[in-house]
């Protein structure tokens, strides 16, 4: 469809022109006050991509350290405290706030035609735990050292590390906080405010993904924070939760924290999975192949993965046939999602494919993450994960499947919400330079890395003789890393460059299927002033096929009295 | 071995894919097959470059049943690469459309009821036979040694950072390196001290954790002579790169003899040692207080055992459980004289020695060969 024909919202214009905007403070205090999901979705994301860049600006550190393992330029304290940071920011700072928060705070309640969240106060306090919770995380390096026992914190070697471990205890337990009251919001939100018409099974894909991960979190957050409180009451309180010493036991932890970090893991790519199903929609001009499949498979992902925690514990000494069971569990859960793989492959199949920016992220995501998913199966395989477990194989599992997989989701989402976002088209040219440099410097640094983990290289650690032969293979994957930092650059550049001074965009600049696209760009603050009542998961195409099939003037009644759409081709 | 064959089945996609690129020459097809074509030409290389890699050597049984279920995976999961990343990148550019984008919309397909239930049953029964196999496989691993009376147990003992053997009820222990008999069932019993460690000799088994209260046990047994890697695999704290140490596999005759030498005292190389430089380091080893934590050939009373046994120290290319490299005496030497600046997190003191007591000291562990 040419974008000259007949742009679909010009049916009915969907909004009040030139609506008042009603609010009693401007600037600075408005963005401290402001209980408006987009705003509250603005400041999470900004906030959060903050976050990426201090996170990708450690993993460069780390980079740099293992380049030069006899002439390191931290030494192993100042080492464990960088890598641990990098881990814990981009997980707890950025991929979980960014997909849920931001993108899933501004889009959801667009999206299902709501004028804000359910408890936009709720929804303000949520967001403004994060910026205290990531500062006193980083504030360890000032307070005589931050957290060093790396992201998972494992007693009894988290409860002596320095000082900065138990602010990052706080801020991790503070974040869990935010996460409970965002999930509670997030369900009540989509359960109870869709407009009329829109049934579970005519909701946005990402809806779906939102709703899925909220509930994951629900349940799965109180784990850690037991297991992060214990920690702490060790410290600080004289408890023996974990000291052998003292009657404890130090597996408690572990089962605590991967109860809550495994679905974790889901936290962080289920809402990805839905921006995908989006995209794949939109710029292959097809529906999504398998709707109920890829809804149904996102919940299924939901409920297993509460089912293969102690897969991150198959060399702790588990008996054999709870390892066993975990294996199954993990196998499994491959299911799901090799059913998405395919759902996503046939909707892109004989589509119209057009290769705009958040389409080339879309397939960076599919082409990486299945690399992901395979390197995960070595390590569900028990003996193999023996050999696996704790090298850089699963160093480059990790980052697979959630660099190559969430965060090149993160910038599909990015390059195809900014223009509803600021109102402005970005440079396709610039997006696309970022994006060969971003899967080449990816694959450059973590490719590598499964080569490393065969080989025998242990993560984690801050220096390795050079007759193990591990430095050439090193040096190339710092090199990627810079490579991939610099992408990074084109993109900021790219986004402040069109936010300013872009084209303006419109209210539909991708011809989309969801309701965020049915208002102005950026939406006001009411988000809609009318909405037409919803007949299938695409309620823009719909109104456009109207448009196109009578004449426009038609084309809103004929909607709203559910006569039939013309059929396409 | 099953080592070769795999390594035919992927280099095959691999040609084929290039002739596909050569064929249709589109820049377009060029440049999307450059990604996965460089992923499988380093593949290919992965295993073989690394002569010593436990997929390829392995040297031990149970780590030869451990390559032989990686080989297996690594042949399915080719497989499936081969064809999920071959799909999702044909249909990526067999149906790219350049703008402008044609009037009419695609076919609207909106899913297929028989397609799902093939894409989900085909893979579940690929992991149910990868799960069958390995299921079996594990029967095999899991086989402690108990009641076989030629079973040597082995307790390894992690602390911050390095790792203490003891041998069988013979009352021997070592530290810097593990003694190993080739050809006879091993028991090993895990534990630590402090933190949690994990114990690791990636060409003869997979890591185990040392958990402080718990005891774990693994076998295997170790199917030739040589010298392996063994490593700490779960950060510790600063020192966690550098807890490294030595494994040695040897024939019975030799370790019987080695244990023998242990228990006598009588460490074969430098056992002789005295002269000149024993006599003049002899009083400052005394003064420092070496002898309680180490066993020092020429040395009365030295044999304590919380460090490692110094016999043949001067022959030993790295020190300090692995973490400091030893190339001669100035190495030895900047060592003993502040361990704690060259390896942070050793237990060994800095025991405050002149640098002419440094170098008497070092010239008589120079003698040690």
């Amino acid at each position: 469809m040419a974008t000259t024909l007949a742009p679909p919202t010009t049916a009915r214009p969907a909004t009040a022109p030139a609506a008042p905007h009603v609010s009693v403070r401007r600037g600075l205090g408005e963005w401290l006050t402001t209980p408006d999901h987009k705003k509250i979705g603005i400041m999470y994301m900004v906030s959060t991509f903050i976050f990426f860049l201090i996170g990708g600006l450690a993993a460069l550190l780390v980079r740099l350290q293992l380049a030069l393992p006899e002439a390191a330029p931290f030494n192993n304290e100042l080492y464990n405290q960088i890598f641990t940071i990098h881990a814990s920011v981009m997980i707890f700072l950025f991929i979980i706030p960014f997909g849920i928060g931001g993108l899933g705070n501004y889009m959801v309640p667009l999206m299902i035609g709501a004028r804000d969240m359910a408890f936009p106060k709720i929804n303000a306090l949520s967001f403004w735990m994060i910026p205290p919770a990531g500062i006193l995380m980083l504030s360890g390096f000032f307070t005589g050292g931050a957290a060093d026992a790396g992201w998972t914190s494992y007693p009894p070697l988290s409860e002596r590390g320095p000082f900065g471990q138990s602010l990052w205890l706080v801020a991790v337990i503070i974040l869990g906080t935010s996460s409970i009251l965002g999930s509670m919001n997030f369900l009540v939100t989509i359960l109870n405010m869709r407009t009329p018409g829109m049934t579970m099974h005519r909701m946005p894909l990402f809806v779906w993904a939102i709703l899925t991960t909220s509930f994951i979190q629900l349940v799965a957050t109180p784990a850690l924070a037991a297991a992060l409180l214990m920690v702490l009451a060790d410290r600080h309180l004289g408890t023996h939760f974990f000291d052998p010493n003292g009657g404890g036991d130090v597996l408690g932890y572990q089962h605590g924290f991967w109860f809550y970090s495994h679905p974790a893991v889901y936290i962080m790519i289920l809402p990805y999975f839905g921006v995908i199903s989006e995209t794949l929609q939109v710029f292959s001009r097809k529906p999504i192949f398998g709707y109920k499949a890829v809804a149904y498979s996102t919940a299924a992902i939901g409920i297993l993965g509460f089912l293969v925690w102690a897969h991150h514990m198959f060399t702790v000494g588990l008996p054999i046939i709870s390892q066993i069971f975990f294996m199954l569990m993990t196998m499994l859960i491959a299911i799901p999602t090799g059913i998405k793989i395919f759902n996503w492959a046939g909707t892109l199949w004989g589509g119209h494919l057009q290769f705009k920016a958040p389409l080339l992220f879309s397939l960076g995501f599919l082409t990486m993450f299945v690399i992901g998913g395979l390197s995960g199966v070595y390590s569900a395989v028990v003996p193999v994960d023996y050999q696996l477990h704790d090298t850089y194989f699963v160093v480059a599992h990790i980052h697979y499947v959630l660099f190559g997989g969430s965060v090149f989701a993160v910038f599909a989402g990015i390059y195809y919400w900014l223009p509803k976002v600021t109102g402005r088209l970005f440079s396709e040219s610039l997006a696309a330079w970022h994006f060969w440099l971003m899967i080449i410097g990816f694959n450059m640094t973590f490719f590598p890395m499964h080569i490393l983990g065969v080989q025998g290289m242990q993560r984690r650690i801050a220096t390795y003789p050079i007759e193990t032969g591990f430095l050439p293979v090193n040096i190339f994957e710092t090199v990627g890393a810079f490579l991939l930092g610099f992408s990074m650059l084109i993109f900021a550049w790219n986004a402040i460059v069109s936010w300013r001074r872009g084209i303006v965009a419109g209210n539909d600049p991708w011809l989309a299927n969801t309701l965020e696209w049915l208002t102005t760009s950026p939406p006001p603050a009411y988000n809609f002033a009318s909405l037409p009542r919803i007949r299938s998961e695409r309620p823009l195409r719909d109104l456009r096929q109207a448009a196109l099939s009578g004449d426009g003037l038609r084309a809103q009644p004929a909607l709203e009295s559910g006569h039939a759409m013309a059929p396409a081709d | 071995m099953s080592s070769r064959r795999p390594c035919a089945l992927r280099l095959g996609p691999l040609a084929r894919a290039s002739v596909i690129a050569i064929i249709l020459g589109k820049r377009q097809m060029r440049r999307a097959l450059a990604v996965p074509a460089s992923i499988l030409v380093l593949a290919g290389t992965a295993a073989p470059t690394s002569a010593q890699s436990w997929v390829v050597a392995p040297a031990s049984d149970n780590a030869e049943i451990i390559s032989q279920l990686f080989w297996f995976t690594l042949v399915l999961a080719t497989i499936v690469f081969l064809l999920v990343e071959g799909l999702l990148i044909y249909s990526s550019l067999r149906f790219r459309r350049r703008a402008p984008l044609p009037l009419r919309e695609p076919p609207q397909i909106h899913g297929n009821t028989r397609l799902e239930v093939m894409w989900a049953t085909v893979p579940a029964l690929i992991l149910i036979g990868l799960f069958g196999v390995t299921v079996t496989r594990m029967g095999e691993l899991s086989q402690l040694p108990v009641n076989d009376p030629s079973t040597l147990k082995i307790s390894v003992t992690g602390r911050q950072f390095q790792w203490t053997f003891g041998y069988g009820d013979t009352g021997v222990t070592s530290t810097e390196t593990l003694h190993l008999p080739v050809g006879r069932p091993l028991l090993f019993e895990v534990t630590s001290m402090d933190v949690i460690h994990s114990f690791w000799v990636p060409d003869m088994y997979g890591k185990i954790d040392a958990n402080p209260g718990r005891i774990n046990r693994i076998t295997f047994q170790a199917k030739h002579e040589g010298t392996f890697r063994g490593v700490c695999a779960e950060l510790c704290g600063a020192g966690h790169g550098t807890m490294l140490f030595r494994v040695e596999a040897v024939p019975q005759g030799d370790f019987d003899q080695w244990i023998e030498q242990q228990r006598t005292g009588a460490a074969a190389p430098g056992a002789a040692a005295g002269g000149e430089a024993a006599q003049q380091a002899a009083p400052i080893i005394a003064q420092k207080g070496c002898g309680g934590c180490h066993v020092i050939p020429g040395i009365p009373g030295a044999s304590g055992t919380v460090g490692p046994n110094l016999s043949g120290v001067a022959s030993r290319t790295r020190i300090a459980a692995g973490a400091v490299p030893n190339n001669g005496p100035d190495d030895l030497k900047r060592w003993i004289s502040n361990p704690p600046a060259v390896k942070p997190g050793t237990i060994m003191p800095n025991t405050g020695l002149t640098d002419a007591e440094a170098s008497t000291v070092v010239a008589f562990l120079e003698t040690l060969k």
